[in-house]
C-alpha cells in the first residue's frame, strides 16, 4: 500500500484502524511535525554527478567527450581486444598453456559465450551509449560565444568519430549489429534487432562526413585543445579505411588524396611506438596512455615473459610462464636482411635453454605499477600511404608509395630511390600479395592484420589461415588433424547473453 | 468518543481522606526500598523508605497493590491489621518482561516470536562481543562467524536470508538506537541486561521498512534504586588453533610420494633438484601462536528514589591465533536516570567504544590468497624457511608451481592497522500525563571513525608472490558516520474491568550521513616513513565520499487482551524512505496477531500440570530498504585520461539508476505455541513460519547492447518457511542439586519463486546460480559418479584411466562439457537447512557446569581452494584429507573410491565439479563453563556481597567432514589465479558469496579462560 505524501490520517481512515484512540494519539503527535516530513527525506547527492544537472554548459560536454576517449584506452588497452585482432591472424600464437577463451579464439574453436567477445562487444556499446549521450545533449547546450559554440561543434564532430570508429570495429567483427544511435534510458524496452551490414556502414560513412565538416586540421594544444584529439584528417582517413573494407577503391583514393602531404614518415622506424614519443609527425590518431595520470599502457607488459622482464628491469612484469601472445614462426621468416623492422617488432629470450620469441615492439623500460607511457598508433601515415597504393591498385605511383615505407624500414631516407630496397612490378608475386605482405611486416602486432585478412576475398584469407593454423598447431595442440577453419569464423558470433536477454529479437550469425 | 471520555473521567477519579496505614515491604534479601504502594483504583500512593517501610492512607477493606520491579505485585487488603508486612517474590519466568520496540511486554501476553537471552547467559563466556553470546542459544537465529580473526563480524542472519540482494542483516537496536552490528559489536557484554530477538511479523512491525531480516533489541543494564552494587570481572586466557581444526597438509615424505604418483612412479626434476631429502617444514606451526585473551569490566550502579545510575568501564585485549593479529577494545558507559518530579523522569545515556584490530597479512579475514593461513597451507614441506643465501624460500623455488610467498617474510612486509571509534549517546524524557498515559521523547546519535593504514614493502629481489604487489605501497583511510534519531512516542495502557489496552503512537526521524576519504601511494622512496608523499607522485591517489540517507517514520500498535485469555496486538507504521527513486519513498507496514491463553479457561483449571499454555498466531508485512543511497539516481563517473602528455579531466556514464526502485517486503505468517508444563520445569516454544519476500531488489539482466549490462529494479520473490522448536527442561531442583537441560531446533526451507521472468541469474561465471525454485544460491558442475577403475565399463563416456574422475554424462554425447555445459547440474545448494543448539547445566552446591552445543547441517559450499589453488596440478602444498588419504594408488590400493589417483584430476571439468562441492555440517562444542559460588561465610570475610571463580572453553571441538578450518567461512577471492576449467576471465570480485570458500578460512580459536567476578 502505497500513500500520497504524510496524510497519514487519510490513511488509517481508510485502511487501518478505525480505532479512535490510536487516531487521537496520532493526531497529537502529527500536529507539530508532519510538515516537513517531504523536505526531510529529499536528499541529494554531494559527491557526484547527477545526470539530470550535468551538460550545463560547453566545459562538462569536453569532459563528457574525454570520457567518450577514455572509453577507447580501455577497448585497445585490452589483452581481450589485442587477442581478437591480432592473436587470431597469422602474426600471432597463443602457446596453448593460456587460459582456454583466449586458445579458443586463436584456434577458431570459440563458442558463442566467450567472455573476449562479450568483452569487446560489451565495451564498444559502452562507449556507444556514452557518445550517444554526448550527441543527445550537446546540441541543448546553452553557450555565449562563438568560443564555445565552435567546442560544441567540434565536441560532436570528435564524437561522431569515435562512434564511427566504434561501428566500424563492430560490424568488421560481428556483421551485423544493433544499431544505436540514442542513448539508452527505457531500461524495460530496450532490446533492438540486428541492422543491415550496409545500414550500419551508411551510419558510419555518415558520422564520418559530419565529422569531417566540424574537426579542425590541427590543435593549438592547451586546455581543450590538446594536441591528440581527433582532426579532419584522421577522420578521413578513418573514412577510407572504411571504404576500402567496403571495396570501394575509388572512393578511397579520392578521400586518402586529402591526407596525403599531411604528414611524414618518421626516420626510424623504432621510434613510431617509442615510449613518450607522442602525436609524432607520422601518427594520425593515436590512443593516449599517460602512467602519470594513472592511465599507462598495461597491455605490452603481458607479451612479455617475466624472467624477460626482470632481466630487462622493468619492474611491472608479465605472466609467469604464460605468453598469451607470441610471435609466429611465420612472421619471424617474413622479414628481408636488413629490415629494421624485425628488432624492432620482436626479441629472443631464454627459456630454460631454448631460445624463443616475444613481441617486443612496445617496450618501456621505464614502466612502473601505473603502466608504460606509450600511445597505440591506431592510424599512422604509413597506413595512409600503403591503403593509397591499394586504393589505386597496380601503377608505378603505386609502388612508389609502398617503397617509401620499404625504404625507412630500411634505414634510408624515404624519398631518395634505392633499388636495392625499392620493389616494382617485376618483383615476384602478384600486386596484392606484395602490397599484404608489404602492410603485413610494417603493421605486425599493431592490430591490423585480421582486418587485412579480411579484406581479402574469403577463400584468400581461409587459405592463408588454414596454412597458418597448420604451421602453428599440427603437433603442438593437435596430433595431427588441425581443424579446418571455414568462412563462417571470419565474423565472430554475436555474444549469447545479448541473444539470451533480447529472447528473440536478436539473432546469431551462421556457423555458430 | 464516548469511550474515551468514560475512560479519561476514570483516571481522574480520587479517593476520600483515610487513616493512615503501616506497613514493611521486603524480599528474600531483606527490606526493599523504593517499592510502590498504590490504593486499588486510584493513583494515591506512596514509595517505601530505605528500610521497607511506608505509611499510606488507607482504611479498612480498601485493597493496597505492592509492586517493585522485578518482582510479582502483590494485593493485601486493609482489615484493621496495625502493621502488614508484605514479603514480594521474584518474577517467575511467567512474568519475564520482554522488550518489544518502543516498549515492554509481560512474556505471557507477547502474542509474536520474541527470543531471548538475559544477563546471566552472557556474563562467564569469554567473549569479545554479544553475537558470540547469541549462537546457539536462541531458535531461529544463526550467527555464521565467517571469519574467527578476533573483531570480525558474524555474519548475522534470522529465520533464514530473506533477501538477494539487499541486505540479509538483521535490525540491530540498542538501548533504542535502530543502529549496525559494528555498535551492537562495541558493547561491553557484562553490561547487556538482556537481547530480545524479534522474528514475527507481529513483532517487526513496529520497526517496518527495517524489520524484514528480523530485529535484535540490547538492552544494557541500568541501576535500581536502592541497591548499590560495585562488579568487578576479571578474565584471562589463552587461545590457540588445536590440529584437530587446523587443515593437515602433506608433510615431505607424502608430497614427494604423491608427485612421485603422479609423474608415473619417478620423482619429478622440481622436487629432485631442489629438496635435500631433509628438510620438512610445517609452515601452520610457524604462524600459530597462543594468544593472550585478558578481560577487566568494573561496573558501579545503585540509586535513590530520584536517580539511578550505571557506570562501567571494559578492557579487552585478545590476540588472535595468528602471529600479528589483535583486538585490543576500550568501552565505558554511563547511564543516569533523573526523577524530575512524580510524572517527569529524564534519563542519559553515554557509550564510547574505541577498538584496535592490527593484521601483518593482506586479508586473513577477507579475501586473499597472500594471507598467513594460505601461504601456510600452499607452500610445500620439501622448502626450508630461507635458502642458503639466507633469503625466504618461497613456491617459485620449485619451477612449474604457483608462486606462493613465505608467510615468515609476507608478515614482515605487511601491517594494517584499524581503529574504530562509535559513540552511542542519547537523552530522553519520559512524561507521565496522567496516570497510565505517558509521553516519551528521545534525542540521540551515533558517532563513528573508523581509520585504518595499509603498509606493504616486498623484499627486493624476490619473485612476486601471488596476490602481492611487486612494488611497495601505503594507504590510510577514514570514514565517518554521523546518524542522529529523534523518537516521539505516546503510550497509555489501562485496564478496565476485563478489558486491557496497551496503545503506542510514535513519529520518529533519522538521518545518516556516512564520509570517507582515503589516499594511497605506491614505490614508496623512504622506506619505513608513513606517508602518501613518499610515493611516486605518478602513484597517489585520493579519493572520497558522502552519502546521505532519511527516514521518517509514524508508529502505531494496539496491545488488547480480554479477561488475560485473549490476547490482540495490531501493528502499523509508515515509513518514507530517501534510498529510494522520488516515486516511490512511502510505504506503510503493518501486522495482527492473535493469542490465546487456553491454560486460563476454566476447563484447563484443575489440570496442575499445565501452568501456561498460549497459542499464537501473527500475520502482516514488513520492509527493507538495504539499499545504497542514491542507488535510484542515474549518475556519471568520473574518468582520467590524457592527449599526449595533457591529463585531462572525463566524465563517464555510472549508475544507470532507476527512478521506480522501491521496497523490498516480507509478509510474514507465524504460528506459535508457548507450553509451560510440570511446575514450569518443563517449557515449550514452537513456531511455524512462512516468510515469503516480494518485489525483491534484482539487477535485472539488460541487453549490453544498451550500454549497460545490469540496473536495480523490483523484480521477483522467494520465501523461506519453516519450524522452530525450543525445549527447556530442569530435571533436578534440590537444595544441593540443579539439572537443566535444553535445546533448540530450526528448520528453513528456501525457495527462489521468481526471478522477474528470467530462470536463473549466474554469479562467479556461472558456476554459482540462483535459480527458480531452488535455494538462494546453488553449485553447478559436472557430477563425479566414481572413481575409474581397470576393467570398468565406460561405454558412452570419454575414456578415463584408472583413478581418474568419471561423470555423469548427462545429455548421453559421450563428451564430458565443463560447468557451462550440457553436463553441469546442481551439485550443492547453500541455505543452512536446520540449525540447532542443545545447553545443559549441572549445579551441586556450590560448583555449576555448563556446556552449549551448537550445530547446522544442509549447507554446501563450493571449495575454490581445495579444488583450484590447493589442487594437485598447482604443485602447492594439498589437504592430506583432501587429496592424499584414500586416494587410488592402483588396483590393489584402490582406496575409498572417493579420491583421485595423484595424477587422476583432470584440470578440464574437475575444478568446477561435485569434487569442490563440500557439505559444511557440522557439530560445535561451543562453550564448557564451570561456575565456583565463594561460600557467602567466605565472602562476607572479604567484604564481598558474592564472589565467583570461573573457569571456561570456547569452541572446544568441532565435529564435521569439512575439509581444513572453519565450516563457516565463505570468501571470494580478489586476487590470484583465474578460475580453471571453462570461463576463465579475470578474478572474482563479486564479493563473499554464500557457495564459495576461496582463500581458506582460519580455524575457530580454542579459548580456555580463568575468570573472576566479585561483587562488592
Amino acid at each position: 500500500m502505497k500513500i500520497n505524501r504524510y496524510n497519514l490520517i487519510d490513511l488509517l481512515k481508510q485502511d487501518f484502524f478505525k480505532s479512535q484512540i490510536i487516531m487521537l494519539c496520532c493526531s497529537v503527535l502529527l500536529i507539530s511535525t508532519s510538515s516537513c516530513s517531504v523536505d526531510f527525506i529529499e536528499v541529494a547527492p554531494e559527491d557526484r554527478i547527477d545526470t539530470g544537472a550535468f551538460f550545463s554548459n560547453s566545459d562538462e560536454l569536453v569532459f563528457a567527450v574525454n570520457g567518450v576517449y577514455a572509453s577507447q584506452r580501455g577497448i585497445y588497452g585490452g589483452l581481450n581486444f589485442y587477442n581478437l585482432q591480432e592473436t587470431r591472424s597469422d602474426n600471432v600464437k597463443n602457446n596453448g598453456a593460456d587460459q582456454k577463451e583466449r586458445v579458443e579464439t586463436d584456434t577458431f574453436e570459440e563458442t558463442t559465450g566467450n567472455l573476449l567477445l562479450v568483452d569487446a562487444w560489451v565495451k564498444n556499446y559502452i562507449l556507444i551509449n556514452n557518445a550517444n549521450t554526448v550527441l543527445a545533449r550537446a546540441p541543448s547546450i546553452p553557450f555565449d560565444n562563438s568560443v564555445e559554440e565552435g567546442l560544441i561543434n567540434r565536441s560532436i564532430g570528435e564524437t561522431k568519430f569515435i562512434r564511427a570508429m566504434a561501428y566500424f570495429t563492430l560490424v568488421t567483427m560481428y556483421g551485423e549489429v544493433p544499431l544505436r544511435l540514442d542513448p539508452t534510458t527505457d531500461f524495460n524496452n530496450a532490446n533492438l534487432p540486428r541492422s543491415s551490414i550496409a545500414d550500419v556502414y551508411a551510419a558510419i560513412v555518415s558520422d564520418l562526413n559530419a565529422a569531417i565538416s566540424s574537426l579542425p586540421d590541427s590543435y593549438t594544444g592547451g586546455a581543450f585543445n590538446e594536441v591528440g584529439r581527433v582532426t579532419k584528417f584522421a577522420a578521413q582517413t578513418l573514412l577510407a579505411k572504411v571504404q576500402l573494407q567496403k571495396g570501394n577503391k575509388a572512393e578511397a583514393s579520392s578521400t586518402l588524396q586529402n591526407v596525403i602531404g599531411k604528414y611524414s614518415l618518421l626516420a626510424n622506424y623504432a621510434d613510431i611506438h617509442a615510449a613518450g614519443n607522442d602525436n609524432s609527425a607520422e601518427s594520425v590518431f593515436e590512443i593516449t596512455f599517460n602512467p602519470s595520470n594513472q592511465t599507462g599502457l598495461g597491455l605490452n607488459n603481458l607479451f612479455i615473459p617475466s624472467s624477460e622482464a626482470s632481466r630487462l628491469g622493468i619492474s611491472a612484469g608479465g605472466f609467469a610462464g604464460i605468453l598469451p601472445c607470441a610471435p609466429t614462426i611465420d612472421v619471424t621468416n617474413m622479414y628481408e636482411v636488413g629490415d629494421l623492422r624485425a628488432a624492432a617488432s620482436y626479441s629472443s629470450w631464454d627459456n630454460n635453454g631454448n631460445m624463443e620469441t616475444y613481441i617486443s615492439k612496445f617496450i618501456d623500460l621505464a614502466a612502473a605499477g601505473s603502466g608504460s607511457n606509450i600511445n597505440l598508433v591506431v592510424l599512422r601515415y604509413a597506413d595512409v600511404l600503403l591503403m593509397k597504393a591499394e586504393a589505386d591498385g597496380e601503377n608505378a605511383a603505386s609502388y612508389e608509395l609502398i617503397n617509401q615505407v620499404r625504404r625507412r624500414a630500411f634505414g634510408q631516407d624515404s624519398g631518395t630511390l634505392d633499388s636495392a630496397i625499392d620493389i616494382s612490378a617485376a618483383s615476384p608475386g602478384t600486386f596484392s600479395e606484395k602490397l599484404m605482405l608489404e602492410r603485413r611486416r610494417e603493421f605486425v602486432f599493431e592490430g591490423h592484420r585480421w582486418m587485412d585478412l579480411i579484406r581479402l576475398p574469403d577463400s584468400e584469407a581461409l587459405t592463408i589461415i588454414n596454412a597458418h593454423m597448420v604451421a602453428e598447431y599440427s603437433g603442438v595442440l593437435y596430433g595431427g588433424g588441425v581443424p579446418n577453419v571455414d568462412a563462417h569464423s571470419l565474423i565472430y558470433p554475436i555474444p549469447q547473453t545479448e541473444i539470451d536477454v533480447a529472447n528473440g529479437v536478436v539473432t546469431q550469425n551462421p556457423g555458430y | 468518543m464516548k469511550n474515551i471520555i468514560n475512560l479519561f473521567i476514570c483516571l481522574f477519579l480520587f479517593g476520600t481522606l483515610s487513616a493512615q496505614q503501616q506497613g514493611n515491604v521486603s524480599s528474600e534479601d531483606g527490606p526493599l526500598p523504593g517499592a510502590t504502594v498504590i490504593l486499588k483504583g486510584t493513583d494515591t500512593g506512596t514509595i517505601t523508605d530505605f528500610d521497607g517501610n511506608f505509611t499510606i492512607a488507607a482504611d479498612s477493606g480498601d485493597v493496597l497493590v505492592i509492586s517493585f520491579v522485578g518482582f510479582n505485585s502483590q494485593e493485601v487488603t486493609v482489615s484493621g491489621q496495625d502493621q502488614i508486612n508484605i514479603a514480594l517474590v521474584s518474577n517467575a519466568d511467567l512474568e519475564e518482561v520482554v522488550v518489544t520496540g518502543y516498549g515492554t511486554q509481560k512474556r505471557k501476553d507477547v502474542t509474536g516470536s520474541i527470543a531471548s537471552i538475559s544477563a546471566s547467559q552472557i556474563v562467564s563466556r569469554p567473549i569479545g562481543s554479544v553475537e558470540e553470546a547469541m549462537q546457539g542459544m536462541m531458535p531461529g537465529i544463526n550467527l555464521a562467524q565467517r571469519a574467527s580473526s578476533p573483531g570480525e563480524l558474524s555474519t548475522v542472519s534470522i529465520r533464514g536470508l530473506g533477501s538477494i540482494t539487499a541486505g540479509t542483516q538483521p535490525l540491530w537496536v540498542v538501548d533504542g538506537f535502530p543502529t549496525d552490528q559494528r555498535n551492537a559489536q562495541a558493547i561491553n557484554p557484562a553490561d547487556i541486561q538482556s537481547v530480545d530477538v524479534l522474528k514475527d511479523a507481529s513483532s517487526t512491525a513496529i520497526y517496518g521498512s527495517r524489520g524484514a531480516n528480523g530485529v535484535i533489541i540490547i538492552t544494557t543494564k541500568t541501576g535500581k534504586p536502592g541497591e548499590s552494587t560495585l562488579n568487578l570481572t576479571v578474565t584471562n586466557g589463552s587461545a590457540s588453533a588445536p590440529k584437530s581444526a587446523r587443515q593437515t597438509v602433506l608433510n615431505s615424505q607424502e608430497y614427494v610420494q604423491f608427485h612421485k604418483e603422479r609423474n608415473g612412479g619417478t620423482i619429478p626434476a622440481f622436487i629432485s633438484d631442489n629438496w635435500d631429502g631433509v628438510t620438512d617444514t610445517d609452515w601452520q606451526d610457524l604462524i600459530f601462536r597462543n594468544g593472550q585473551f585478558q578481560n577487566y569490566a568494573l561496573s558501579a550502579s545503585g540509586g535513590n528514589e530520584k536517580t539511578t545510575y550505571l557506570i562501567s568501564g571494559n578492557y579487552l585485549d585478545q590476540e588472535g591465533i595468528v602471529i600479528g593479529e589483535t583486538q585490543k577494545k576500550y568501552s565505558a558507559r554511563a547511564k543516569v536516570n533523573y526523577k524530575a518530579s512524580d510524572r517527569v523522569t529524564i534519563g542519559i545515556n553515554i557509550a564510547p567504544n574505541f577498538t584496535t584490530l592490527g593484521r601483518n597479512s593482506p586479508g586473513t579475514d577477507d579475501s586473499d590468497w597472500a594471507s598467513l593461513y594460505a601461504q601456510s597451507l600452499m607452500l610445500a614441506p620439501i622448502l626450508p624457511i630461507r635458502r642458503a643465501n639466507g633469503t625466504f624460500a618461497m613456491n617459485s623455488d620449485l619451477p612449474g608451481s604457483l608462486p606462493v610467498g613465505n608467510p615468515m617474510e609476507t608478515m614482515g612486509n605487511w601491517d594494517f592497522d584499524q581503529s574504530i571509534f562509535t559513540l552511542l549517546a542519547g537523552m530522553h524524557v519520559d512524561y507521565e500525563i496522567i496516570e497510565g498515559l505517558n509521553f516519551k521523547s528521545s534525542f540521540s546519535a551515533n558517532i563513528g571513525t573508523n581509520k585504518s593504514e595499509t603498509y606493504y614493502l616486498p623484499t627486493v629481489g624476490q619473485t612476486v608472490p601471488i596476490a602481492l604487489s611487486p612494488v611497495s605501497s601505503y594507504s590510510t583511510g577514514q570514514n565517518q558516520s554521523l546518524s542522529w534519531l529523534n523518537e516521539n512516542t505516546i503510550n497509555y495502557k489501562k485496564a478496565l474491568g476485563d478489558h486491557s489496552f496497551d496503545v503506542l503512537g510514535g513519529y520518529t526521524l533519522q538521518n545518516n550521513v556516512f564520509e570517507s576519504v582515503s589516499a594511497n601511494t605506491s614505490e614508496l622512496k623512504v622506506p619505513g616513513v608513513r606517508n602518501v608523499d613518499i610515493g611516486n607522485p605518478d602513484n597517489r591517489s585520493g579519493s572520497n565520499s558522502k552519502t546521505e540517507s532519511s527516514l521518517i517514520s509514524y508508529l502505531g500498535r494496539v496491545n488488547y487482551a480480554f479477561k488475560e485469555k485473549y490476547l490482540l496486538t495490531a501493528t502499523v507504521r509508515t515509513d518514507g524512505s530517501s534510498v529510494f527513486g522520488e516515486d516511490d519513498r512511502f510505504q506503510t507496514f503493518g501486522s495482527a496477531a492473535l493469542g490465546w491463553r487456553f491454560s486460563e479457561e476454566s476447563f484447563f483449571q484443575g489440570l496442575n500440570l499445565l501452568n501456561n499454555g498460549k497459542l499464537r498466531a501473527s500475520y502482516g508485512t514488513t520492509g527493507s530498504n538495504a539499499i545504497p543511497p542514491f542507488a535510484s539516481r542515474s549518475t556519471f563517473g568520473t574518468v582520467q585520461h590524457a592527449f599526449g602528455g595533457s591529463a585531462v579531466f572525463g566524465t563517464s556514464l555510472g549508475n544507470p539508476g532507476n527512478r521506480g526502485l522501491t521496497w523490498e517486503t516480507s509478509t510474514q505468517l507465524d504460528i506459535g505455541l508457548d507450553l509451560d508444563l510440570f511446575d514450569n520445569r518443563l517449557n515449550l516454544v514452537f513456531d511455524y513460519f512462512n516468510n515469503e519476500t516480494t518485489s525483491l531488489l534484482l539487477t535485472k539482466s539488460i541487453v549490453p547492447s544498451s550500454g549497460y549490462s545490469s540496473f536495480l529494479t523490483n523484480i521477483g520473490s522467494m520465501r523461506n518457511k519453516g519450524v522452530e522448536i525450543a525445549l527447556n527442561t530442569e530435571l533436578i531442583n534440590t537444595e544441593d542439586w540443579g539439572w537443566t537441560l535444553g535445546g533448540n531446533i530450526t528448520t528453513n526451507d528456501q525457495e527462489i519463486l521468481d526471478l522477474g521472468g528470467d530462470d536463473e541469474i549466474q554469479n562467479f561465471f556461472g558456476a554459482l546460480r540462483r535459480v527458480v525454485g531452488g535455494e538462494l544460491q546453488q553449485i553447478r558442475g559436472p557430477k563425479i559418479i566414481k572413481i575409474a577403475r581397470v576393467g570398468d565399463d565406460q561405454t558412452g563416456q570419454p575414456l578415463q584411466t584408472p583413478g581418474a574422475y568419471i561423470y555423469e554424462d548427462v545429455d548421453g554425447d559421450g563428451a564430458i562439457s565443463n560447468f557451462l555445459g550440457a553436463d553441469g547440474q546442481l551439485v550443492g545448494d547453500t541455505n543452512v537447512d536446520i540449525i540447532y543448539g542443545i545447553n545443559t547445566n549441572v549445579r551441586y552446591k556450590n560448583w555449576e557446569l555448563s556446556a552449549l552445543l551448537n550445530g547446522q547441517s544442509g549447507a554446501w559450499v563450493y571449495d575454490f581452494f581445495q579444488i583450484q589453488l590447493a589442487a594437485p596440478f598447482r604443485q602447492t602444498n594439498l589437504s592430506k584429507e583432501f587429496w592424499y588419504d584414500g586416494r587410488y594408488i592402483d588396483e590393489a590400493n584402490p582406496g575409498n573410491g572417493v579420491t583421485p589417483a595423484a595424477g587422476g584430476f583432470d584440470t578440464a571439468s574437475g575444478p568446477v565439479s561435485s569434487a569442490g562441492s563440500v557439505k559444511t555440517d557440522y557439530m560445535r562444542i561451543r562453550n564448557l563453563t564451570l561456575n565456583y559460588y565463594v561460600p557467602s561465610t567466605f565472602s562476607d570475610k572479604l567484604g564481598l556481597s558474592s564472589a565467583r571463580i570461573y573457569s571456561s572453553v570456547e569452541n572446544l571441538h568441532t565435529f564435521t567432514n569439512f575439509v581444513g578450518g572453519n565450516p563457516e567461512a565463505r570468501r571470494a577471492s580478489g586476487g590470484g589465479p583465474a578460475l580453471i576449467g571453462g570461463s576463465q576471465i579475470g578474478s572474482v570480485t563479486d564479493g563473499r558469496e554464500l557457495g564459495l570458500n576461496s582463500p581458506p578460512g582460519l580455524p575457530m580459536p580454542r579459548t580456555w579462560t580463568l575468570g573472576i567476578n566479585l561483587n562488592f
